[in-house]
């Protein structure tokens, strides 16, 4: 009497639904996303979902009510404790809320909390905002290559057999040598009466009908590709950090949750470029992801050394013709003012092998050192940024990555 | 006998075994009659999807089941919901879903409650059977969803999505009371559909019907002024009034909008049967694993982790809203009490049920010929009362102060469950709101009046206004 059915396998359909709502309020969550990025942790940054807050108001479902605030109204409750008839009982400061069932949402104060998973979450955080001038195409010796359906053909592998175009076909071979014969066999077995001649004649289509083949040879079809070459963007992004003594805890903290950012957003939207980790104070060293992350600092500072060290590598590992090369750097500016004119010249060389170079400069009230240094070039691909609270790393983030034609001036 | 299981885990066999089991006492010791039932085993998140489409897997997709989903995730990522039993659907079979986090003892739980008393229920209520039809239900809202999807790849998903808005904005006020929808099959509903099209495109509406020449006739005819009022009578299914008379509304609009309505009222008698549903599927799930145990196919172990969610389920926090299933269950257990071991009160109140030994008779022509207002009039005992220490206020609006009416004494009984009955009755009304006019001559504007003497929240009222006017596209007025 009673079936079960196992559904599992279909997955959930929530999403359609999901989707609708957050295109739906897609502005007013990106600026919800601006603002709960800010506090947690890295990790946190990185693994969860979170929930973020709206106001309900743009999601109003609105019909036809009653308002119980106003008019009289008579009700039963459960629970009497002390109370007798002819009782009075104070009324609550607000409006009579004695009595509604609870706000149908289950959510109070006209805000909505919606969750959002990891990779929606990320989604509106990084909407709109690009690579800039991503435009070195590489003729590297490994092509990439991916197969494309382009109709059918009549020779190929068997696994590639498209079984009902096959069968089509040879339909239409049946038909075409049948045709004629079936008629004139219907009309022969529908003359009365039988002579000998017409019952020779039915035996003799039929023995020609059933000769001809069920499958022939060229009946068959078989699924084509082609090969489409890919275009490839090939970019690599150099990470450049102060790990000096002047970094304390706070610039550090600064820094790193920019380039977080920086990793999310290409590790999300450009899963095809390389990530290189330098670290410096007098002398640069390259690092792996990890250890980059959980650097402590200490030591002195001299910028040229990393960026010295960053050109090194983008010179002698890189084929400049075929990659796209960014630069980010982070620093609390603080640089012997000595160094400069070196760190002027490595960036002169820089700007004119590099896409862009972003320089951000956290926790100093007023532009340093190195900030000025870099205005200096007045380069079109320099952009520079300063960072003075966790508040303030994301809108500089936001603010560098955002394409020049949908900056507002 | 051995029983059917000992931990936690199921499988589907014993999802069989457990399910015969329960019909077993179902049918022949609760006397139930049941649809044919169909148990689907879905993961958490699938059922927070069910849980927000209004239980209907296969509803349309809507920005609201989304906020829906969310709120629900939020609630069960959070931990505030147990999303154990409640989703089965109204049809023919009957569908409940099974979720596959259960352990075994709540599977049992879920076919008893859901597969066997909310299914009776849906069959045999009189205002299921006269107002739903199960075994339609489930293809017509295949064809919905298709409909809806085509519409939003010819018009674009937010046009769709504004007429959606509208429509549910009016659902409440949309329902048929006067007569049991026909027994349409899909056939006849895409024949219908195809029909539509062709004949609205040709069709001049009945707004449009004064043109020059016959208004002039008519004006000059001055006693013939009832003619000019339109509809001549008031009509009170907004959504269907729109449907037939908007003005400039595209064919395909007018078919959504017939969808939500119908939709809408498919869920109608279920707004009106909370309390006795609710009641109703617990006092099975409570009778069927009760005896399930007594039979030895659940082992005690089994049997306290059954109660442990069953008195979950039934806790009502005092001065708070009613819990349905808390007050449903026991008005039923109470009425089970009245008929073995009444007490002279009992004997009192209800002479004819009283002792009455076929007290599976007795529950369920209470479960099947009421609605939750006459329900709460008959059968709401002192005993209950006095179990829920009931009370009565009210509420002068222009005084401070809350006035006691009546507490469960003997004095107020009666006017304790008038109130209540009352009360249930209005919180379920929606506004009774219809269109009195429709201005033919002039600026096709659309006059509704609110019937009935209670205050309209003007905030939402507004917005409502707002989507009428969408649709209808000429000025839209409401009188309240």
């Amino acid at each position: 009497m009673s079936h079960i059915i196992d559904r599992r396998p279909t997955g959930s359909t929530g999403a359609a639904s999901k989707e609708r709502l957050i295109k739906r309020v897609k502005e007013q969550l990106k600026e919800a996303v601006k603002k709960s990025i800010g506090n947690e942790s890295i990790e946190d940054l990185i693994n969860k979902g979170r929930k973020v807050t709206i106001p309900d108001k743009t999601l109003s479902e609105p019909t036809a009510q009653r308002d119980w605030r106003a008019g009289d109204w008579q009700k039963v409750f459960p629970g009497n404790k002390e109370y007798h008839k002819g009782d009075s009982i104070n009324k609550p400061d607000d409006d009579g809320g004695a009595g509604q069932d609870g706000s149908p949402t289950g959510e109070n104060d006209g805000l909505l909390s919606i969750y959002l998973s990891p990779e929606e979450y990320l989604s509106l955080l990084f909407e709109g905002l690009e690579l800039p001038s991503l435009d070195k195409k590489s003729d590297a010796d490994i092509e990439q290559f991916i197969n494309k359906r382009a109709g059918f053909v009549k020779e190929g592998s068997p696994n590639r057999l498209n079984l009902i175009r096959t069968l089509r076909t040879s339909l239409g071979r049946k038909i075409s040598l049948n045709g004629e014969l079936k008629e004139e066999l219907n009309y022969l077995k529908s003359v009365t009466p039988i002579t000998i001649e017409i019952a020779e004649r039915i035996i003799e289509i039929e023995e020609k009908i059933s000769k001809i083949s069920f499958l022939d040879e060229t009946d068959m079809r078989y699924n084509h590709f082609v090969q489409v070459p890919q275009p490839k963007f090939k970019a690599v992004m150099f990470c450049l950090m102060d790990v000096s003594g002047s970094m304390g805890e706070t610039e550090i903290q600064l820094s790193k949750r920019f380039m977080v950012l920086t990793y999310l957003f290409l590790a999300r939207m450009y899963k095809e470029v390389e990530m290189v980790f330098v670290v410096y104070d007098t002398r640069a060293r390259q690092v792996e992801q990890s250890e980059f992350f959980s650097y402590n600092s200490g030591g002195g500072t001299l910028t040229s050394a990393g960026l010295l060290e960053v050109q090194r590598i983008w010179n002698s590992n890189y084929d400049h013709a075929a990659i796209n090369s960014y630069l980010v750097h982070a620093s609390d500016g603080d640089n012997y003012s000595g160094d400069s004119e070196d760190c002027l010249d490595i960036l002169d060389d820089l700007t004119s092998t590099m896409q862009n170079i972003f320089y951000v400069e956290v926790n100093r009230s007023l532009p340093n050192t190195l900030y000025k240094t870099y205005g200096i070039l007045e380069s079109a691909n320099i952009s520079r940024g300063r960072i003075l609270s966790t508040e303030g790393v994301y809108p500089v983030f936001r603010d560098m990555f955002t394409p020049a034609t949908k900056k507002q001036k | 006998m051995d029983p059917l299981f000992t931990g936690a885990e199921w499988d589907f066999s014993l999802l069989d075994q457990l399910s015969n089991e329960c019909e077993k006492i179902a049918t022949e010791e609760l006397k139930l009659d049941c649809y044919p039932n169909q148990f689907e085993i879905i993961s958490a998140a699938q059922m927070l999807d069910a849980y927000s489409s209004v239980g209907m897997p296969i509803l349309y997709p809507h920005w609201s089941f989304g906020k829906h989903r969310s709120i629900e995730e939020n609630h069960y990522t959070t931990g505030k919901n147990g999303l154990a039993y409640e989703i089965v659907i109204n049809s023919n079979p009957c569908i409940s879903y099974l979720m596959e986090e259960n352990t075994a003892t709540l599977q049992a739980l879920v076919i008893a409650h859901a597969g066997f008393g909310h299914n009776s229920f849906f069959k045999n209520n009189y205002l299921f059977r006269e107002w739903t039809n199960a075994d339609f239900i489930i293809d017509y809202l295949s064809f919905a969803k298709k409909y809806i999807q085509q519409c939003e790849e010819e018009h674009g998903p937010s046009e769709v999505e504004l007429v959606l808005d509208a429509a549910h904005s009016l659902q409440n006020n949309s329902i048929d009371k006067s007569h049991r929808p026909s027994k349409l099959t899909l056939e006849k509903e895409e024949l219908r559909k195809k029909e539509r099209h062709a004949y609205t495109e040709e069709r001049i509406g009945k707004v449009w019907q004064t043109i020059p020449g016959e208004r002039e006739k008519t004006l000059s005819d001055s006693s013939k002024k009832d003619e000019d009022i339109f509809p001549v009578q008031p009509e009170d299914n907004l959504l269907y009034f729109i449907e037939k008379y908007a003005p400039n509304l595209a064919p395909w609009k007018r078919e959504v909008l017939r969808i939500v309505r119908k939709v809408g009222q498919y869920f109608y008698p279920q707004g009106l049967t909370k309390i006795m549903n609710e009641g109703w599927a617990t006092f099975t799930h409570y009778y069927i694993m009760t005896r399930l145990h007594e039979k030895g196919l659940i082992t005690d172990g089994a049997y306290l982790e059954f109660i442990g969610s069953h008195t979950n389920v039934i806790r009502q926090r005092p001065q708070s809203p009613f819990n349905p299933y808390a007050i449903g269950f026991a008005i039923f257990m109470d009425l089970k009490r009245i008929c073995l071991t009444p007490t002279d009160e009992d004997r009192e109140w209800f002479p004819s049920i009283a002792g009455q030994s076929d007290w599976v008779s007795v529950l369920q022509d209470a479960a099947y010929n009421y609605r939750d207002e006459s329900f709460i009039r008959q059968f709401l005992s002192p005993k209950v009362m006095r179990d829920f220490n009931l009370f009565a206020i009210d509420n002068p609006s222009e005084e401070e102060d809350y006035e006691v009416l009546a507490i469960s004494d003997d004095q107020s009984y009666k006017d304790i469950r008038k109130i209540l009955a009352d009360q249930i009755m209005e919180e379920r009304s929606a506004p009774d709101l219809r269109v009195v006019n429709v201005d033919l001559k002039d600026s096709r504007g659309i006059k509704i009046k609110l019937f009935g003497d209670i205050t309209l929240d003007i905030d939402q009222l507004e917005l409502v206004a707002y989507y009428i006017e969408s649709l209808w596209e000429y000025p839209v007025s409401i009188a309240i």
